[in-house]
């Protein structure tokens, strides 16, 4: 009896170690490039530049409310029923706003930008307040034409679980969103004029934006899962030389 | 000699059967091996490689660490795919992870594909898609079996000549893998050709070598589910 145990047992062992090393051979080793370092950048010549590995800039674990509140598959079926909803286009304050669907059908409607070819690194923005646990995954990057002028400042971060990106954009003060009339709102962050658009669900699932006129433009955060008084208050804490 | 047959019968059964499972962090977590692959074509040799690796595709190398491939379709479609084939769990497919697309306000105008675990919606890393673009936003479930499956969904379309706001050669999409901290390993297929190497073969600059949609992978990560 105890043979046959032992038996069996080694037998599966083989099985498994055999499955193992199937899965193994199946799967790709990398062939030999294989990066993987906090802080380590990838691009930033002709492409926007990434790190290898997010960098984490605040201690702790952000926990969204939707999270919290376990909402997250009412706030899935909230951002998709959200998305049939007719897009806004229009002017919101000091704003203008429109969405893909409206540039896709004129694109006339789009800001007009120069053609970015260099994104160097820079050091334009700085951020007073971000959510606990916060990493970047890209450094600090500009959209540079070839005229030398510039088309964006923009660096992306993200919590365990959001995202969100922090651009400056000169020039006109228009944005591309993706959002229906009722979740937008004019507003003042800062002190200064803001429109403000409220994700799908009030515990902050889905994606929404907090724009900031500047003196020569717009900052703009474009979140995702983050509520709205989160995203608030990562606006209210950008500071920007020569925006 | 009894006490060998134990040994032997509880090490096999034990390590028997914790090979043959998936390491899992919990009763429903599976250790999941990804890959993810060519963003157009639809069969056979239809995705058509237009610049190895690369940062800027000008056929200079090697230019800053190179992330991405560019890639068109045989035929002319311009739609832009993500393709991930997962690989661990159990026999049968199983549900592993989600995966949501949009496109960022601010910045090139690209396609962001986020793959995230179930319980908690944490980021393991995104598929990006540069020279592309969609409107709205769309989720995706993504499956695993231990045999391998395949995930595939179109999630936008390829930039028309004159609209792009960053610098292009031409109707395309340019895509990498930006890892998200969730991931275990992540890494790219040195195995595909390079912008190009002075006096190689093994590099590709405007060379139009054409794959087949599930042959050869460009970037893995892995993730517990």
């Amino acid at each position: 009896m105890l043979l046959r145990v032992a038996l069996v047992g080694m037998v599966a062992l083989a099985v498994g170690i055999a499955s193992w090393f199937g899965v193994q051979e199946l799967w790709p080793s990398g062939g030999g490039d294989n990066p993987e370092a906090a802080g380590e950048i990838v691009g930033g010549g002709g492409s926007p530049p990434i790190y290898v590995e997010p960098v984490r800039l605040t201690d702790g674990d952000y926990v969204p409310p939707w999270e919290a509140s376990r909402a997250a598959e009412q706030g899935l079926a909230a951002d998709v029923a959200d998305s049939q909803k007719p897009r806004f286009a229009g002017t919101v304050g000091e704003f203008r706003l429109y969405a893909l669907e409206h540039v896709e059908a004129d694109f006339s409607v789009e800001k007009k930008f120069c053609v970015a070819v260099k994104f160097p690194l820079v050091s334009d923005l700085k951020f007073n307040y971000l959510p606990p646990g916060t990493m970047a995954r890209t450094p600090q990057y500009a959209g540079v034409c070839a005229d030398g002028s510039v088309q964006f400042v923009l660096q992306e971060f993200m919590t365990r679980n959001t995202i969100f990106y922090i651009g400056y954009e000169p020039g006109e003060r228009a944005f591309r969103h993706d959002a229906p009339a009722e979740r937008i709102s004019a507003a003042t962050v800062g002190g200064r004029p803001a429109v403000l658009i409220r994700p799908p669900i009030e515990d902050g699932f889905g994606r929404s934006w907090v724009a900031v006129a500047t003196d020569s433009g717009l900052i703009v955060i474009d979140a995702h899962q983050l509520p709205l008084s989160e995203t608030i208050k990562i606006a209210e804490g950008v500071k920007c030389t020569g925006c | 000699m009894h006490r060998l047959l134990v040994v032997l019968a509880i090490t096999g059964a034990a390590l028997g059967v914790g090979l043959a499972q998936p390491p899992t962090a919990g009763a429903a977590s599976y250790f999941i091996s990804a890959m993810t692959f060519h963003p157009t074509g639809d069969s056979s040799h239809s995705a058509i490689l237009t610049c190895g690796w690369h940062d800027i595709c000008a056929n200079v190398y090697p230019d800053t660490p190179s992330k991405g491939l560019d890639w068109v379709a045989q035929g002319g479609s311009t739609s832009t795919w993500v393709r991930i084939w997962n690989y661990g769990g159990p026999s049968s497919s199983t549900w592993v992870a989600r995966m949501n697309s949009s496109m960022p306000t601010t910045g090139c105008y690209r396609i962001a594909s986020d793959v995230m675990r179930i319980s908690d919606w944490a980021v393991f890393g995104s598929v990006v898609n540069q020279h592309s673009r969609r409107t709205g936003s769309a989720y995706a479930n993504l499956f695993s079996r231990s045999g391998g499956y395949q995930n595939a969904s179109v999630v936008g379309s390829m930039i028309p000549l004159g609209q792009d706001n960053c610098l292009t050669g031409g109707v395309h999409t340019m895509q990498w893998y930006a890892s998200g901290d969730y991931d275990t390993e992540s890494g790219k297929n040195g195995g595909m050709p390079k912008e190009c190497l002075p006096n190689s073969s093994t590099c590709c600059y405007d060379c139009n070598k054409s794959y087949s949609i599930w042959t050869t992978y460009e970037w893995y990560f892995k993730f517990y589910s």
